[in-house]
């Protein structure tokens, strides 16, 4: 199957939500796509061919048996990326099934108290997902933003970069309560490259039994190259490793835990924490953006909508993609 | 970096933990002093990582299992959040106090006020309303409890 290499025009809703077509309205008019909605899912055949005509396709994912729409595509990951789910966070049975459903990459969180400011924050992944590459921020942020790029080649070094993120959002006013959860995240994702992503020959981890006390060099690929930005209505960060290890299909369960209502037993769990991580990242009001190069590199971002108040931080529109390039 | 100065030998030995826990922190070595039980005082945790997350329940799972007591005070906003999202963070009957953060927002600070876990399950439970201001420590004008109260007070609610 192969999908139309010209520009999408389309954006088409299946929901019968009043609040969903408020928000694809305002995300439409902000892609240039045209709006087409429908209040329940089309056949197989039809979502198919709009997606082979370079549409994205918002649907609900309450809808019965819209999750056999990925079943039934075969191997399009051009495909696969035009097709987002709207879920809300309480219905944990659909979130369930989505996060084991296969080849899945975008969910949205219905909690546009504001629709248009989630259709803000949506847009920039909207038009991420036509091109064929993403590499770091600017494609989100726009050619103009100030963007803080850092390249560390020492283990520790993760402490300084953590104080430098600090500083700068105590800088810009952002609330004392929020910086903890932002350069958290930051620190999570740059953990996650350092000691997670490099793998040996036969894909075993070649850091995770060291002591993360320890300084060591990080050379060649071991290199971690990130980048922070602070908008006028935004935050955002991105880490880059270069081993390209992190599948996509290992993401969503992490994901997954960040929504579970047990709380997580980490005292006995294996990981070094990552998983934890981003868990934790969803939970404070992240958005996360993977972009997956098998072998070659794994970019994870985080993006945040600027807020007064750590109450609309984290009950802010939300996103997560999961994309193999 | 996590610093822990002792306020008092006691007994109770009581210790003020300030800075970033994560996976730098040694908590055997930081919590070496001899005394039973010890009281931790925690306004000023001011961030922890999922690394920093295991150590520390880790950490106090072996100090439950040796039989030294441990108390919990003014835990920070940061803790509260671990302490709802992980089992065996702080067991219940070692949480004292927890930090509650309010918002000025003609201010723009924080301010933030002390109860203890009957206090809040109390208030939840007669007057809910009285949870979501205090007056600001600058300008004495109403300051908005700057969480979801369900979902701040998650743990305190389970119990």
């Amino acid at each position: 199957m192969k999908t139309s290499s010209s520009t999408p025009s389309k954006l088409v809703l299946l929901s019968e939500r009043k609040e969903d077509l408020v928000f694809s309205q305002s995300l439409s008019q902000r892609c240039g796509l045209e709006l087409r909605s429908e209040k329940k899912l089309l056949s197989q055949k039809k979502i198919i061919e709009l997606l082979m005509s370079g549409a994205h396709v918002l649907i609900d994912s309450g809808l019965p048996k819209c999750l056999d729409i990925l079943a039934g595509i075969q191997n399009d990951k051009n495909a696969f990326n035009k097709i987002h789910f709207i879920v809300d966070t309480r219905d944990k049975h659909i979130l369930n099934e989505l996060f084991t459903t296969k080849n899945l990459v975008n969910i949205l969180f219905r909690c546009y108290e504001q629709p248009e400011l989630g259709a803000e924050s949506y847009s920039p992944i909207i038009k991420s997902l036509d091109l064929p590459d993403v590499h770091g921020l600017e494609i989100f942020l726009g050619p103009n933003s100030e963007i803080e790029k850092i390249r560390f080649d020492d283990s520790l070094a993760k402490g300084f970069i953590s104080n430098t993120v600090q500083f700068q959002l105590n800088q810009f006013g952002i609330n004392e309560l929020i910086i903890p959860f932002i350069s958290s995240a930051a620190d999570e994702l740059i953990m996650n490259a350092i000691y997670n992503a490099p793998v040996d020959n036969h894909g075993r981890r070649k850091h995770n039994q060291e002591s993360m006390k320890a300084s060591f060099k990080l050379e060649g690929r071991d290199v971690v190259e990130m980048q922070f930005a602070i908008s006028e209505k935004g935050i955002a960060i991105s880490v880059v490793d270069l081993y390209g290890s992190l599948s996509p299909e290992a993401v969503w369960p992490h994901i997954a835990r960040g929504f579970e209502d047990d709380r997580a037993d980490l005292g006995d769990s294996k990981d070094t924490g990552a998983g934890i991580g981003l868990a934790r990242i969803i939970r404070s009001g992240g958005s996360l953006y993977f972009a997956c190069k098998p072998g070659k590199r794994t970019e994870a971002m985080v993006f945040y909508r600027r807020t007064e108040t750590r109450k609309e931080f984290t009950h802010q529109f939300q996103s997560i993609t999961v994309r193999l390039l | 970096m996590l610093i822990a100065k002792t306020i008092e030998a006691g007994p109770p030995l009581k210790i003020a933990l300030e800075g970033i826990m994560d996976e730098t922190v040694d908590l055997k070595t930081l919590l070496a002093a001899p005394g039973s039980p010890i009281y931790l005082y925690c306004k000023n945790v001011k961030q922890i990582n999922s690394v920093g997350m295991k150590q520390w329940i880790n950490f106090f799972k072996e100090l439950r299992a040796s039989g030294r007591k441990v108390k919990f005070f003014e835990i920070s906003p940061v803790l509260v959040d671990a302490r709802n999202y992980s089992k065996g963070f702080i067991l219940p009957e070692e949480l004292e106090s927890l930090c509650i953060p309010y918002y000025c927002t003609s201010c723009k600070i924080v301010t933030m006020n002390v109860l203890t876990p009957t206090q809040v399950r109390e208030l939840l439970k007669s007057s809910p309303e009285a949870l979501e201001e205090i007056p600001c420590s600058k300008c004495k004008q109403p300051a908005e409890l700057e969480e979801v109260a369900d979902e701040y007070f998650e743990a305190i609610i389970r119990g």
